[in-house]
């Protein structure tokens, strides 16, 4: 498996001088620099995707695709101190795109019946069944509170708390004033507050 | 003397933002041991929960590449506006035919019967060549594969479904996507 970084390592927001000075060599033509900021964005980008489609070939491909669209829009970037909230944010309107295409496909046509959660976990990680076993159980326990939680809420939620964006950066992903962002946000943590289960297994069986 | 503590609403704003909070709340969040607690423990469980999910979430199995589906430019004599608008021309000219068809229904040619058959045949023959073509299969056999998936693919989504704009930082447009300025 390629691994860019080590797997359950938190998320490795970079050194924000070296990807500014990798973006601006990259604004200038250096294809080497975009790839050293591919490898070094490329776990966060697929954990973020992978997150909110819940598939593992869908989130290979997308990150791709979010990559080569970040590359081919590059220099529409006018601050470079801010690459990693505009790929974010190029990753988000991907992601609802894709989200668009499957309700589409949806209204037309019966899919083929997709595989239980807990089978698609076990395949794609044929060596880390424990580790399937243990994202089965969370999944289990996020989906309700996700639920209740509207499009938005939800964005900014997982933008926050598991990417670990600062307000300023989701609002510039999302494309929203910080206002607004910290009221979605402030809604989400809030109706978190009110499911004692999901907090409790948090206390209790995560160490 | 009654202490006011934190409300819930102040509590949660001072996680999202510390510096929303006035300066007589920050003072008393920081003094006050029930106040701190709270706040600590709502942040603990935020991030003990993204810790979470990064931690069981997979990494990719495959790196990234930017040679391996390169962008095509978008040819000079296809601009974006053209397809779109095509299709619009398309629409409607298709409406006026269903509305108006008999002004477009062919007349009378003068030819003979046996032309006229001779050239159907001809025709029917050419579409069951053509079709033969794109499809040998057997109709049984087509149906034993599941079109719904063919039938919807990226071209035609991305039609229906155009790519969410990425440009609100810049006036500057794709350049086709093979350098990145």
């Amino acid at each position: 498996m390629y691994q860019p970084d080590e797997p359950g390592e938190r998320v490795d927001t970079g050194t924000p001088s070296n990807t500014e000075a990798l973006v601006t060599k990259a604004l200038e033509g250096s294809r080497e620099a975009f790839e050293e900021i591919m490898r070094l964005y490329q776990g966060q980008i697929f954990r973020m995707v992978y997150m909110r489609t819940r598939s593992r070939m869908d989130a290979e491909d997308l990150t791709q695709e979010i990559f080569l669209r970040a590359f081919s829009k590059l220099c529409a970037l006018k601050d470079a101190g801010r690459f990693r909230a505009w790929l974010f944010g190029i990753a988000v309107n991907r992601i609802r795109d894709h989200h668009r295409k499957r309700r589409l496909r949806s209204l037309f046509f019966v899919q083929p019946q997709a595989p239980s959660e807990g089978t698609e976990i076990a395949v794609q990680n044929p060596y880390e069944s424990v580790s399937g076993l243990a994202e089965q159980e969370f999944w289990k326990r996020m989906e309700p509170f996700l639920a209740i939680l509207s499009p938005m809420e939800r964005e900014v939620f997982l933008l926050r708390t598991v990417d670990e964006l600062s307000v300023g950066d989701i609002a510039t992903a999302v494309h929203r004033r910080e206002g607004t962002v910290k009221a979605f946000l402030h809604r989400a943590i809030k109706k978190l507050r009110r499911q004692p289960l999901l907090l409790r297994w948090l206390k209790e069986e995560i160490p | 003397m009654k202490t006011e503590h934190l409300s819930e609403d102040r509590l949660v704003r001072a996680v999202i933002d510390l510096g929303d909070l006035s300066e007589p709340e920050k003072r008393h969040l920081l003094a006050c041991p029930r106040c701190k607690t709270e706040w600590e423990d709502l942040e603990a469980q935020l991030q003990k929960l993204g810790r979470t999910a990064h931690r069981l979430a997979p990494g990719p199995f495959r790196a990234v590449s930017l040679t391996e589906h390169k962008l095509r430019p978008r040819p000079f004599w296809r601009p974006r506006w053209a397809f779109s608008w095509g299709a619009a021309a398309a629409a409607a000219f298709a409406l006026i035919v269903f509305l108006w068809g008999a002004p477009f229904k062919p007349e009378t040619d003068g030819l003979g019967d046996e032309m006229r058959i001779e050239m159907t045949e001809t025709e029917r023959f050419t579409l069951e060549i053509d079709r033969v073509s794109e499809d040998a299969l057997p109709q049984t056999l087509s149906d034993l594969f599941d079109e719904g998936l063919s039938a919807l693919d990226e071209g035609f989504l991305h039609f229906l479904l155009p790519v969410s704009g990425d440009d609100e930082f810049s006036d500057q447009r794709r350049n086709g996507g093979t350098k990145p300025c």
